[in-house]
């Protein structure tokens, strides 16, 4: 028995008998050895609190966003309208030197009944096409959205279009084309399941004008 | 003779060892890499809702929000319908009629345009119907909103059995004022 300090053995936690390291004489106010790591350890903890609050926080405002009804519906209807005037012009677009590969791409634009048709019709429509040396080319004027069911994923688009038409027998003409587009949603992309114009077409003779130049 | 009062006993946790100390090391580290993974999830969560609540979408409540969407095309179906229809024989009560249902600069366009219709339609004897054959709203943005038109006119003229069709499109600028939509402006495209 003797002072502690004088006994330069100390059992560890895990009972191993290590060396220990106490020193002999210890005056109150003295900082205990691994104090420094203490409280270190007290201020990351606090800091990791605070952390893990803002994390919780901005967890909470991220989750409300991302299952907010109307900024689903808002961001479906973006997805609707780019696919529709993507998909309006690919339809108002072919040359009868490309036959096949018009057809192609207006059938991936294509679901439902829409692409039943295109299929159906292949042979017809390329004998027609090049039958007819038809080249035409498109511009979207103006488009919004009707009506959308984000659950059963269809829609309904309003879409102004003029279509320059022309051949190696006549003439460009213009033809200012009002459509209404019946979309549906397959996997990711809108496409578009039938075309129906809306009333008449205002044709007229030359090229479409081209678009207002930026300033 | 005063004993000596016992010298403070270090007790066991207050002696430092290593492996003490090592296991609050570790708990440092734990505690660190805690905090850097909250904060790169705090980053994450608030970039996305920034990201989420920023976008184009969250302004536009077209068609998400579907009663003020309905009211919008109500509203701008009848005031479209009613600036661009006239009748010959009651072209003031029509020029008022449209003026009420427009706001802004686009009156005094309005009127200069009606100002040409006083002067053709009288010997036409012409009757002008305007329908909206398709109305879509494209942006709605508080009290200001875009709508795509798809309008038909019919123009019944003296003398001519079969009317005149057009087949027009307008993009339309409406403004919401004292509760009503009414026409800021309108394009044809």
């Amino acid at each position: 028995m003797g002072r502690w300090g004088e006994d330069r053995l100390a059992v560890g936690l895990v009972g191993h008998v290590v060396p220990s390291i106490a020193t002999t004489a210890t005056s109150p106010g003295r900082a205990l050895p691994g104090g420094p790591l203490r409280t270190a350890i007290r201020v990351v903890a606090v800091v990791a609190l605070l952390a893990v609050a803002a994390a919780g926080w901005f967890g909470v405002s991220w989750y409300r966003a991302a299952h907010d009804q109307s900024l689903v519906v808002g961001m479906a209807r973006d997805a609707v309208l780019r696919d529709a005037q993507r998909a309006t012009l690919t339809l108002d677009t072919l040359d009868y030197r490309q036959v096949q590969d018009g057809l192609t791409l207006w059938e991936q634009s294509a679901a439902g009944s829409l692409l039943a048709q295109l299929r159906a019709s292949r042979n017809t429509y390329a004998r027609a096409i090049t039958d007819s040396t038809a080249t035409s080319s498109a511009r979207v004027l103006d488009a919004a959205v009707a009506s959308l069911d984000e659950r059963s994923g269809t829609a309904q688009v309003f879409v102004g279009v003029d279509v320059t038409a022309q051949s190696e027998k006549d003439d460009p003409s213009c033809t200012h084309r009002r459509i209404r587009l019946e979309m549906i949603r397959i996997g990711d992309a809108w496409k578009v399941a039938a075309l129906v114009p809306v009333g008449d077409a205002y044709s007229e003779p030359g090229p479409c004008p081209a678009a207002p130049s930026p300033n | 003779m005063t004993i000596p009062a016992a010298p403070q006993t270090p007790t066991a946790h207050e002696v430092a060892s290593p492996l003490r100390r090592l296991a609050a090391a570790a708990t440092l580290v734990a505690l660190v890499a805690a905090v850097v993974i909250a904060l790169g999830l705090a980053a994450w969560f608030r970039g996305e809702a920034n990201r989420l609540s920023g976008s184009a979408a969250a302004s536009n409540h077209a068609l998400a929000d579907a009663a003020a969407t309905a009211q919008v095309c109500q509203q701008v179906r009848e005031a479209v319908q009613r600036v661009y229809s006239y009748d010959f024989a009651r072209l003031d009560d029509n020029e008022r009629a449209a003026a009420e249902v427009i706001t802004g600069p686009y009156g005094q366009i309005f009127h200069q345009q009606f100002a040409r219709v006083r002067q053709l339609a009288p010997p036409q004897q012409a009757v002008v119907v305007a329908t909206v054959s398709a109305l879509a709203v494209k942006v709605l943005d508080g009290d200001r909103a875009i709508v795509v038109v798809f309008l038909d006119q019919q123009a019944h003229q003296a003398g001519q059995a079969t009317p005149l069709l057009s087949a027009g499109r307008l993009a339309v600028t409406a403004q919401r004022v004292g509760g009503s939509w009414k026409i800021a402006d309108a394009e044809p495209f």
